[in-house]
């Protein structure tokens, strides 16, 4: 099994309805290994998220978690095969309190990893609703529930750190560093690429649903190229 | 059997009048296949010449077949069916049947375009319905039309309105020359028990119904008769149509009055009966009302809740008269049900309409609506005649019942404890 | 004038009425909070749990099996409902679950019409319960406050059931974001299975249980569903909470409209649902946030 990559896209088109997202998509992910996906609004980031985990499944190609194929999993089944997203706007459940919260994620599984060691934060608050919690408390309690329930090798994280104030940012990357310590898979999709190529062994970067260009973070974040055209920074 | 297709056979008016009294439907019905079969040769010889097409009759049922009035619809199909094709060999006045139903769900809008549709594309020569008052008002102007083309039977739904508090004798309703009713006029079921209820029930009276316009004037009919006979409204309860609690409204009934007269009809009567008793109700006041407030159909939905109640209505499906107990007999033969006040309405529009055929030889309208008039009628109810004038409807006795219950698991039935005889509405045309 | 006595009672007999309508609309609103289908076969299940009640003690079961069994049944068929019909429409938009339980509700109403008849049935309340008791002035059968009684318990439990357990969170998870619940690892499917077949259960309930004061006729349905709906509107389309107190509002409104202006009784209701259209569309108890994207 160890020969196989954690996660191996191979040629996924997906749509949204009639119009096509994704084309012939590919990309790996190995063990351990924390891969960035970046590029502009629209290109395809969080679709390529919400391929592999089932949510918008793609239409053609294979995606394999550990060699097997998942792509025709509904969300719940490759959720327990050990794949966790943490979605774009946290989606967290407002009116629940920050323990209910957590329960209801681990209550998928058997993982009881005791999740407010790693989020000190949150242990405060469990009994506040979520909804009232501010974005960087709730982005915690999103990456908190993601790795709760059913066992976590691979984690896709969809902008984690959107709209949080440079602080607050700085938290959650060591967040993210702790987990790829702890030996956690993490495919990351950032619309702040400089961030995202620190945090990244490798990146993909993606346009209108291709991917255009592969290469390790550090070299990225060292293509001046890569940086204007595909990235607008300067 | 091969049809006689000029539709004369040989009995004659007085037969067709008062000779079935007394026979049972089966030996009517052999004796009219002997009869056409002997007359099926000089039939023959002329049918080349009469043509067939014109010789039939056609009836269209504009009935609701769906919703709350489904079984009123049924009743009244089943009923006219029972006198054509088990009594008369499928014949009216002589002449073949075709029938066309449709369904009108209740709805005027949909009434209104069956009544022109059976006008103006199936060409009917009758049209038997509505159930609704307000259907048959929406059909009122479509038939008004064309009252030379058809006639028109209500073995139920009428389509009249008055306003609210008109008093009895100012009562004008709508008229057309070609309506002929066959059930009640909305003062039958209703004024007599006033007459009854003054006698034996008290003269403090909570007037409860159903708040539509039928509900009104069922309702105005009987409390202008009880105010005339000396007796006292102590209350009104209208109550929404359609409702399925009846508690909050009860709560409105007087105690201290002698007695309630309800006007409820299908599951609403159904429903304010139940709840009349579960509230206790019954223990405190005697319970009256129309004779759709305790119907044959209702009565094993109602169950002992209804024992005690006494309603107004000209026919009772138990009443003990050979004529009757054919009648009931044959019905349930086909039906496999008791018949209802509506199956029994809807037959003798059947018979109104044999005998208006066979007597004008033909189905013009204007013919046959010289013809109705003052016309004696063997009903299972008991004889009834047509009024002379407009509006055209039955002189009749009306049962006043009680319910009691039966033995066993059956459900209670009415028992006719009295009868008002020769009942006319005093309506004028508007 | 109208006495401070009448008041009270028409107070309590406006909560008693709130209270079954209560238990018609729990389901209803619950399937509506999770899955977002506004069910018009609701009311057919009500019906089939009359029927099944009617034909239980017709064949000599007892009351209290047929308030059992009934109920169960009534289950089973929502299940199969939901399973057969409404599973493949999720995600479509909400006008093919309308047409489709609509069209439920007819073949309901044809099939009660082919096995039970048209005329309207009857089944009696358990003989223990047939004496009456006075309740501030108000004479309930005993068995009315049975219904009461029972009625008002369940209600509560389902409330607090929704707050405090652990399915509750879930189904108030769920509510908030059916995907979202799939992808921590629940299947969604099955929630929404369990849900309609326990509204299904909750509405052949009110069926036993009203049956024996109501008329049991094929067209019974349409009524209840008509009103139900109003109140899940006024009270916020989905929220349970809000689905229980306009219920009793609406039964209050009821009672004292009976009591004081009973023939603007129904159009007082309709009235309420338009007027909290207009001024809060989100219903009384209803957030115009946090519905999933």
């Amino acid at each position: 099994m160890s020969a196989h990559p954690v996660l191996a896209v191979e040629g996924i088109d997906t749509y949204y309805g009639r119009s096509h997202v994704l084309f012939d998509l590919s990309l790996e992910v190995g063990a351990g290994e924390t891969v960035a996906l970046i590029g502009n609004n629209g290109a395809g980031k969080t679709t390529t998220l919400r391929s592999i985990m089932g949510l918008t499944p793609p239409e053609r190609g294979r995606i394999l978690f550990r060699g097997e194929e998942i792509q025709g999993c509904k969300p719940n089944e490759i959720r327990r095969r050990g794949v966790s997203l943490v979605p774009e706007d946290r989606r967290i459940f407002p009116s629940l309190t920050v323990a209910e919260n957590v329960e209801l994620a681990a209550a998928a599984g058997s993982t009881t990893t005791d999740v407010y060691d790693r989020f000190p934060v949150l242990d405060d608050r469990r009994d506040q609703r979520a909804g009232t919690l501010s974005g960087g408390e709730q982005q915690m309690l999103a990456i908190a529930r993601g790795l709760v329930g059913p066992p976590t090798e691979l984690l896709l994280l969809d902008e984690p750190t959107e709209g949080l104030a440079p602080q607050i940012v700085e938290d959650v990357s060591e967040v993210v560093e702790a987990l790829t310590d702890d030996g956690i898979t993490i495919l990351l999709v950032e619309q702040n690429a400089e961030l995202a190529l620190e945090l990244a062994d490798r990146a993909y970067v993606i346009e209108t649903g291709r991917i255009v260009h592969e290469a390790g973070g550090d070299e990225l974040l060292h293509d001046p190229e890569v940086l204007e055209t595909h990235l607008g920074v300067r | 059997m091969i049809k006689i297709l000029d539709g004369r056979d040989a009995s004659t008016e007085s037969e067709r009048q008062h000779g079935r009294a007394g026979t049972t439907s089966r030996g009517g019905r052999s004796r009219r296949a002997f009869l056409a079969s002997a007359g099926t040769t000089a039939a023959l010889g002329v049918a080349g010449c009469l043509g067939s097409g014109g010789d039939t009759v056609k009836v269209g049922f504009a009935v609701a077949q769906s919703g709350a009035y489904t079984l009123l619809g049924e009743s009244v199909i089943n009923g006219f069916k029972l006198r054509v094709e088990e009594e008369l060999d499928g014949q009216l006045g002589g002449r073949d049947v075709e029938f066309v139903s449709q369904d009108t769900e209740g709805d005027p809008g949909t009434g209104s375009s069956i009544a022109q549709e059976f006008i103006t594309r199936e060409e009917v020569d009758v049209i038997v319905g509505s159930i609704s008052g307000a259907v048959a008002s929406a059909m009122r102007p479509v038939i008004e039309d064309h009252v030379d083309d058809l006639v028109w039977l209500c073995p139920v739904g009428i389509g009249w309105q008055w306003p609210m508090d008109t008093p009895t004798d100012d009562v004008s309703v709508s008229c057309t020359s070609t309506q002929f009713i066959t059930g009640d006029a909305y003062y039958q079921p209703s004024a007599p028990m006033a007459d009854f209820a003054i006698e034996n029930l008290g003269d403090s009276c909570v007037l409860a119904f159903a708040d539509y316009s039928a509900g009104y004037q069922y309702g105005g009919l009987f409390r202008n008769r009880f105010e005339e006979l000396g007796g006292d409204i102590a209350g009104e309860v209208p109550v929404p149509v359609g409702t399925e609690d009846y508690k909050p409204y009860l709560q409105n009934v007087d105690t201290s009055a002698d007695f309630v007269f309800g006007m409820f009809a299908g599951s609403d009567a159904i429903n304010f009966v139940k709840q009349f008793h579960e509230t206790g109700l019954h223990e405190e006041l005697d319970l009256s009302g129309v004779g759709f407030l305790a119907e044959a159909d209702a009565l094993g939905a109602q169950g002992d809740a209804a024992v005690g109640t006494y309603s107004a209505l000209p026919y009772t499906p138990g009443k003990d008269t050979e004529r009757n107990q054919e009648f009931v007999e044959a019905y349930q033969d086909v039906n496999d049900r008791e018949p209802n006040v509506y199956a029994c309405t809807s037959y003798d529009a059947a018979q109104v309409a044999d005998t208006a055929i066979e007597e004008v030889g033909g189905t013009d309208a204007n013919d046959i609506a010289d013809v109705i008039p003052g016309i004696e009628v063997d009903s299972p109810r008991g004889y009834f005649e047509m009024t002379d004038s407009m509006p055209y409807h039955p002189v009749q006795d009306v049962d006043i019942r009680r319910v009691v219950a039966t033995e066993g698991d059956a459900p209670p039935t009415n028992e006719v404890i009295d009868t008002i005889e020769r009942v006319k509405a005093p309506f004028d045309c508007a | 004038m109208v006495g401070f006595e009448a008041l009270v009672r028409a107070t309590i007999l406006g909560l008693q009425f709130g209270t079954t309508l209560a238990l018609l609309v729990a389901g209803l609103t619950l399937v509506f909070g999770l899955m977002d289908v506004i069910n018009l076969a609701h009311g057919s299940l009500y019906m089939l749990g009359a029927y099944f009640g009617v034909t239980l003690v017709d064949a000599g079961g007892s009351f209290w099996l047929a308030l059992v069994v009934a109920p169960v049944a009534v289950g089973v068929v929502g299940l199969l409902m939901e399973v057969f019909t409404l599973r493949p429409l999720y995600g479509r938009e909400p006008l093919y679950q309308i047409l489709v339980t609509l069209g439920l509700a007819f073949v309901v109403e044809e099939s009660v019409k082919e096995v039970w008849g048209t005329s309207a049935q009857n089944f009696a309340a358990p003989a223990v319960l047939a004496g009456s008791i006075d309740i501030a002035g108000v004479t309930y059968s005993q068995y009315q406050a049975f219904v009461l009684l029972f009625t008002t318990v369940l209600v509560a439990a389902i409330w607090v059931g929704l707050e405090r357990t652990n399915v509750g969170v879930l189904l108030q998870a769920t509510a908030h974001d059916p995907e979202m619940v799939d992808a921590l690892g629940f299947d969604v499917s099955r929630v929404f299975t369990g849900v309609f077949a326990v509204s299904a259960v909750l509405a052949g309930l009110a069926g036993v249980l009203l049956g024996p004061a109501r008329a049991v006729t094929p067209s019974m349905w349409f009524n209840v569903v008509l009103l139900a709906f109003a109140i899940i509107v006024i009270g916020g389309l989905g929220n349970f909470r809000g689905a229980i107190v306009a219920s009793l509002l609406v039964g209050l409104l009821t009672g004292y409209a009976a009591l004081l202006v009973p023939s603007y009784t129904e159009l007082l209701v309709f009235a309420l649902m338009a007027v909290v259209l207009l001024v809060r569309p989100a219903g009384i108890f209803g957030t115009a946030t946090g519905d999933p994207g």
